[in-house]
């Protein structure tokens, strides 16, 4: 079931993310982006990452594809008359294929064996593994410090934000 | 693990906190000082230079205080061993002297906004946390507040068109960068379990040495992403691509600023991450380690050096011969790698010799920009005779020229030595022969200015627009400049610094 | 304070005043610029004139060995390199810091008149205090690599100064020939450096002989090798055969710069290096002999091109090379007391002489042609006199400070052929080395008081009137002259010979640096009164035929006029053609093919073909070739940046997986 499972999202999130390249519509590849992120998220459920899951649905299916929208809408943009070069994309695409199945070949030693065994440390799991609670925990103790250095993160996208976009300077 | 023990090692981030506050006091000072005069929006630098300075000088204050120690604080996260403390030390030093470089040209270049000294103390806690992270996550935090702030700052020059430019290129190719190390990062943490280098170290140990064969080719695949990620901050080859065009488009001040803070806080966590994730200290367990190094510092040398020797902008040919030193510092990692402290200490030397003389170089380049000067292009022949007018400019930045080409008695001949040296005991011969080559060709194009200084006359009809003088880019050139001096002819005690630090 | 705690600050104050100038001084008041310019050169004489009197009037069991030192401790330490930060006074430094930090002030107070109006003479005296600095530090340095640090720095400050008007070509491409003839000379003091080095092991001055005779039969082969580069270093920095040839373009520069640097300190450097390592040319006679054949040649050679020159200062400067020539003679015959000694006298009335053209120069705004001037006498009294004073000296007039010096060269060339001589491995050289000698006296003599006639007397004025009226002298520059005026006469009385009643007070003093000076066994006064009464009746001639040919008071007759008008162009006066017919083919047939061959050596040869074709050859064209091909990569296009990136690592990346 898990296997299963997995094949589709992983499917569903690579085909989305072809269609964001393919796609000459702005529009419609955001669409296909929101089709890729909510698959990701379902592979996060499966890697037993609850809380990161829901979180790529709330910030990247939800906000940023909506700033993404009002952005396209905003500069009303058109189909470009060029069509994208499909011998380029094809060729993206040759190499991205290529490399990753050497990875995973290079990964597996069976087709099965990576998804079904996995490394030790991921079978020993304890049950509220990616958890809120647990992923919280873990913010406010083991990594406090970059948890709170994110704020200068913040403050430092935000002045900069300012600085790039402000009118008057 | 509760909230109490991470906060004990509160006393341990207080100098990053000290930055941090400077940073938000000249924030504030900005906001405050936008109201008075909106219409030309004129700013004195002199206070904001001040309250950087002082945070800066009592950040390195603090840091003497603190008594080093092996283990990591903050739950494991926060390293402040010597490495951190010194490395913390050496960046806050070179920032201190940057900023204030940045002063004379605050009111030349377009930037009017006290934003900048803001965004350049939030950069400098960014790297401080870089430098002492000992866990990917961390590490990446400062990466990016590093990163975010120097796009700012690149794009800062909003008048100027190819500031903008450079700061969108190097934001994206950054982003680009930062996205391979984070899969790197994630493929590390999948197959070792753990984020913190310490675990990775014991974890990687036992991986390479049993037969796990797929978690240790995802270790290896994702050491080698992280490890593409550091490669560009560094800007080492083939991911170097985005340093000329920023570090043309930037404003001098900032581009002296990055050209030496960047590359020695990247350097400096790179070096932590090689030596303490990927091995431990005395030991490294991931064999092909040296040769990615050794093949990256080949190519980055050699290209670097080729391409500042074509260049007639002066700025664009510091960029080449940043990527070149680039290329030298990996030499000395692989010597690090292979000898360890003796090695690690040529490296951090060099670093501060490097950041001294690159920092003087882009210090004289602010003196000779002019009033108004925004598109001041600096091009070589912009520096015809300038060693008759300005004498005192002119001998400045031939030191600083000898010290990057590693000619005696300056500090880059000693800081060469020690770098290569232990790569040379290593028995990586042709590694060395290849970095001494291209230290002579790199003469080429260091002394070509020098003469344009002092064997050209100066163009007969010249900008009568005064230039910058400033008390703190004077002061901030005498430092680095007797500073070459200083540590290339007495430099024991200076090498002494930087003993012992793994 | 000890005394020894002094010595960093001769060094550090013009340092320190040079540093305070050349940063500050654009921003200052002049009068504060002079202030700091002047003042540790001033400070710099106390010390030094007490260094001196403290080391020449050391009880007599201590006068060998007694060293005033100070040591700023190891400065390189690798390998078996040892280089120590010691500075040290001994006899032959304390005269040399006397003379640069002397002569020195009184070239700085000077200058501030001479200077004075020139807008950027902050950076006139950051530099001048600079070489001050390089100076003292060539000259204290207790070993061979602070000396060469030294030895590099006066040369930098030279190449500044003779190139500090640098707006024009001419005096910016002057200053360029003066650094790339020294550079061939600096290549043989490193090479002459190296081989003592790793012959002997060590640089220090105190230990190098002792090592050198330790090595016992090699020790002269190591010694020849040594010496010979090293006076390679010499003749370029001190402007002999076959690298003088940038001294006399070297005028460019501001005159007090010609006096202190090119006339009384710097190049005197290359005797003072021998001096130095007096042991090293003495366990070489070959050595020593090519130094004296050299010396002498180009005292004559110089001599010679001293007589046609029209410009004050060029004059000077072939008459410098000539004395140079003169002490190089000296110490080749092992006399090095005898040809320091003409240093320190040199010192004194060259540096008059060219502080006395100057004074011309400024009061005559500018002009520089001896055709123009002429009874100038009435107007620059005291100049006219400190100028007589000075060409009597270098004359070798009696009782004058030349007189005593030069001919305690010309007798000790002489006897070095002698029995037990220190040439006298070289049967007859002396006798060549005398002849040439003697003619260089004897043009010497000629041509200065040319030139000092011609300025001075000559009956009238011969420029325009207006500047005439209003020439003056003013008083620092009066009292510079005045105090120089004076060494020229007196200093002579330090080393009067035996002969005349003397002790040589100068060399005793100086025997335990340099060794005492050799005798010839048996008695030879009367030969030594004999050749002094022969050198004294040549220059006395060739005084008077001076004085018969361009007179005192009398004007110059229409005929002498008309030569004075065009020389050097062609034969317009038939009766003096043929003279300078003779003076012009010298110049064709000899300065011409040597400025031939330098520029075809030099230039053609050294500089277009070895370091343009073959060395950027080697390096530079490759790179450039190999930077196309980079900026093709590099063509600013953000997808390419991100192509190249991702092909990068992933290169990586697979290499780290198949591997």
């Amino acid at each position: 079931m898990d296997v299963f499972v997995f094949y589709a999202a992983a499917a569903i999130t690579l085909l989305g993310a072809s269609m964001v390249l393919v796609l000459a519509n702005p529009l419609r590849a955001a669409m296909a982006l929101i089709l890729s992120l909510g698959a990701l998220s379902v592979i996060y459920v499966l890697l037993h990452a609850q809380f990161v899951a829901v979180m790529q649905l709330l910030v990247y299916a939800g906000a940023i594809i909506v700033l993404f929208v009002f952005v396209i809408m905003l500069l009303n943009l058109e189909d470009p008359k060029t069509r994208r070069s499909w011998p380029w994309v094809a060729g993206v695409f040759t190499i991205i294929g290529g490399l990753s199945y050497g990875l995973a070949r290079g990964l597996m030693v069976d087709d099965n064996q990576f998804i079904t065994s996995g490394p030790p440390h991921v079978n020993a799991l304890s049950k509220d593994y990616g958890t809120v609670e647990q992923v919280g925990r873990e913010i406010m103790t083991t990594f406090v410090l970059p948890f709170e250095m994110l704020s200068v993160l913040l403050l430092v996208a935000v002045v900069g934000a300012v600085v790039i976009s402000k009118k008057r300077l | 693990m509760n909230i109490s023990d991470a906060l004990a090692g509160m006393p341990q981030i207080l100098p990053m906190i000290a930055v941090i506050v400077g940073g938000l006091v000249t924030m504030l000072m900005a906001v405050a000082r936008s109201h008075k005069d909106p219409e030309h929006g004129q700013l004195t630098a002199g206070p904001f230079v001040a309250v950087a300075l002082v945070s800066l000088v009592f950040a390195l204050f603090l840091l003497t205080q603190i008594e080093p120690q092996a283990k990591a604080v903050w739950g494991g996260t926060l390293a402040i061993d010597r490495l951190s403390l010194v490395g913390q030390g050496l960046i806050v030093v070179i920032a201190a002297l940057a900023i204030s470089m940045g002063a004379a040209s605050i009111t030349t270049q377009g930037i009017v906004r006290g934003e900048y000294f803001a965004l350049s103390l939030f950069c400098v806690s960014g790297m401080m946390l870089m430098v002492a992270a000992t866990e990917l996550l961390t590490f990446f935090v400062g990466l990016e507040i590093m990163s975010l702030a120097v796009y700012v700052l690149v794009g800062f020059r909003r008048s100027d068109r190819r500031s903008q430019e450079a700061a969108l290129k190097y934001f994206l190719s950054g982003a680009f960068a930062s996205a391979f190390f984070l899969f790197g990062a994630a493929m590390v943490f999948g197959a070792t379990g753990t984020t913190a280098y310490a675990g990775i170290s014991t974890s990687a140990q036992k991986l390479l040495s049993g037969t796990a064969f797929p978690m240790q080719t995802l270790l290896l695949v994702g050491a080698t992403l992280c490890v593409v990620g550091f490669a560009f901050k560094i800007a080492a080859v083939p991911f170097h691509m985005w340093a000329p065009d920023a570090y043309q488009g930037a404003p001098t001040m900032v581009t002296g600023f990055m050209a030496v803070t960047v590359k020695a806080a990247a350097f400096m966590a790179f070096l932590r991450f090689v030596l303490l994730a990927l091995g431990d200290g005395s030991t490294r367990h991931v064999p092909w380690i040296v040769d990615v190094l050794s093949l990256l510092a080949i190519v980055t040398m050699t290209l670097g050096n080729l391409s500042a020797v074509l260049q007639r902008n002066v700025k664009r040919m510091l960029a080449y011969s940043s990527i070149a030193h680039a290329g030298y510092l990996l030499v000395g990692m692989v010597g690090a790698l292979e000898r360890g402290e003796p090695a690690v200490q040529g490296l951090v030397f060099y670093l501060f010799v490097y950041g001294l003389a690159t920092l003087g170089a882009f210090g004289v380049l602010i003196a000779l920009e002019r009033k108004n000067g925004r598109h001041d292009e600096m091009l070589i022949n912009r520096f015809a005779g300038v060693g008759f007018q300005h004498p005192a400019l002119g001998v400045a930045f031939a030191v600083f020229m000898f010290a990057l080409s590693g000619i005696p008695p300056t500090a880059g001949f000693t800081g060469k030595v020690l770098l290569f040296g232990p790569a040379l005991d290593a028995g990586h011969i042709g590694l060395v022969i290849v970095a001494v080559l291209n230290s002579v060709v790199s003469v080429y194009y260091y002394l070509s200015i020098v003469v344009y200084m002092f064997m050209k006359n100066p163009p007969p009809r010249q900008s009568t627009e005064p230039r910058v003088f400033s008390p703190w880019l004077t002061g901030a050139l005498v430092v680095t400049t007797f500073g070459v001096l200083i540590v290339g002819m007495m430099p024991q005690r200076w090498i002494d610094m930087f003993a012992k630090l793994v | 304070m000890q005394l020894n705690e002094w010595l960093p600050w001769l060094l550090l104050l013009p340092l320190a005043g040079s540093f305070f100038n050349g940063v500050l001084g654009a921003r200052l008041p002049k009068g504060l610029v002079f202030f700091v310019a002047c003042m540790p050169i001033i400070v710099g004489a106390g010390i030094s004139a007490t260094m001196a009197y403290t080391i020449f009037t050391a009880p007599e069991v201590d006068k060998a060995a007694i060293r005033i030192v100070y040591d700023f401790g190891t400065w390189i330490s690798a390998g078996n390199l040892e280089v120590s930060g010691r500075i040290a006074v001994d006899q032959l430094s304390a005269i040399m810091i006397c003379v640069i930090t002397g002569i020195g002030s009184l070239i700085h107070l000077y200058s501030t008149e001479y200077m004075g109006d020139d807008p950027s003479v902050h950076r006139y005296f950051s530099y001048l205090n600079l070489f001050v600095f390089s100076m003292l530090l060539l000259v204290l340095g207790d070993n061979m690599v602070l000396m060469f640090v030294g030895w590099e720095g006066v040369g930098l400050c030279s190449y500044l100064l003779i190139g500090f008007w640098f707006s024009d070509d001419a005096n910016a491409s002057a200053g360029k020939k003066a650094f790339i003839v020294n550079r061939v000379g600096d290549f043989g003091v490193i090479i002459g450096t190296l081989t003592l080095f790793f012959a002997l092991g060590t640089m220090d001055f105190a230990t190098m002989p002792g090592k050198l005779q330790a090595l016992g039969a090699a020790g002269g082969t190591v010694a020849l090798i040594a010496a010979l580069f090293l006076f390679l270093g010499a003749t370029g920095k001190s402007a002999q055969i076959p690298l003088f040839i940038w001294l006399p373009d070297a005028m460019a520069g501001p005159t007090p710069v010609s006096a202190l640097i090119h006339a009384a300190t710097m190049v005197t450097a290359g005797i003072y290096m021998i001096c130095r390592l007096s042991w090293l040319y003495t366990a070489a006679p070959a050595a020593l002999a090519v130094v004296a054949i050299v010396g002498a040649l180009t005292a004559l050679f110089a001599a010679t091109m001293g007589l046609m020159q029209t410009d004050i200062k060029k004059v000077l400067a072939y008459s410098t090379v000539s004395q140079l020539g003169f002490m190089f003679l000296g110490v080749g015959v092992g006399a090095f007391s005898a040809g320091f000694f003409h240093v320190f006298t040199h010192a004194f009335f060259k540096a008059c002489l060219f502080l006395g053209s100057g004074a011309v120069i400024y009061a005559l705004h500018h002009e520089q042609d001896i055709r123009k001037m002429g009874g100038l006498w009435k107007k620059l009294p005291i100049t006219t006199w400190t100028f007589v004073v000075s060409t009597f000296a270098i004359m070798g007039f009696p009782g004058f400070s030349g007189f005593f010096s030069k001919d305690e060269i010309m007798w000790q060339a002489f006897q070095s052929g002698l029995d037990g001589g220190k040439l006298a491995a070289f049967p007859g050289l002396n006798y060549l080395l005398f002849a040439l000698a003697l003619a260089a006296a004897t043009l010497t003599s000629f041509y200065m008081w040319r030139v000092t006639l011609l300025t001075f007397f000559s009956g009238k004025y011969r420029g325009d009137q207006h500047t005439f009226e209003h020439a003056k002298e003013m008083p620092l520059m009066s009292l510079a002259l005045i105090v120089l005026g004076l060494g020229a006469l007196l200093t002579g009385f330090l080393n009067v010979p035996h002969i005349l009643g003397g002790h040589l007070m100068l060399a005793q003093l100086l025997s335990p640096v340099v060794g005492a000076l050799p005798e010839a066994h048996g008695d030879h006064h009367a030969l030594e009164i004999g050749l002094m009464a022969a050198t004294l009746v040549c220059s006395l001639g060739s005084m008077v035929l001076a004085i018969r040919l361009f007179g005192i008071k009398q004007e110059p007759t229409q005929k002498q006029m008309t030569l004075l008008q065009t020389l050097p162009g062609r034969g317009f006066v038939k009766v003096l053609y043929n003279k300078w017919y003779v003076d012009e083919a010298y110049e064709k047939v000899i300065v011409k093919p040597i400025e031939r061959t330098s520029y075809v050596f030099f230039y053609k040869l050294v500089d277009q073909f070895l370091i343009d074709k073959v060395m950027i050859g080697i390096f530079a064209v490759p790179a450039k070739y190999g930077g196309y091909l980079v900026r093709w990569i590099q063509n600013g296009s953000l997808q390419r940046y991100a192509t190249v990136f991702a092909f990068g690592a992933a290169a990586i990346v697979v290499w780290v997986v198949l591997r």
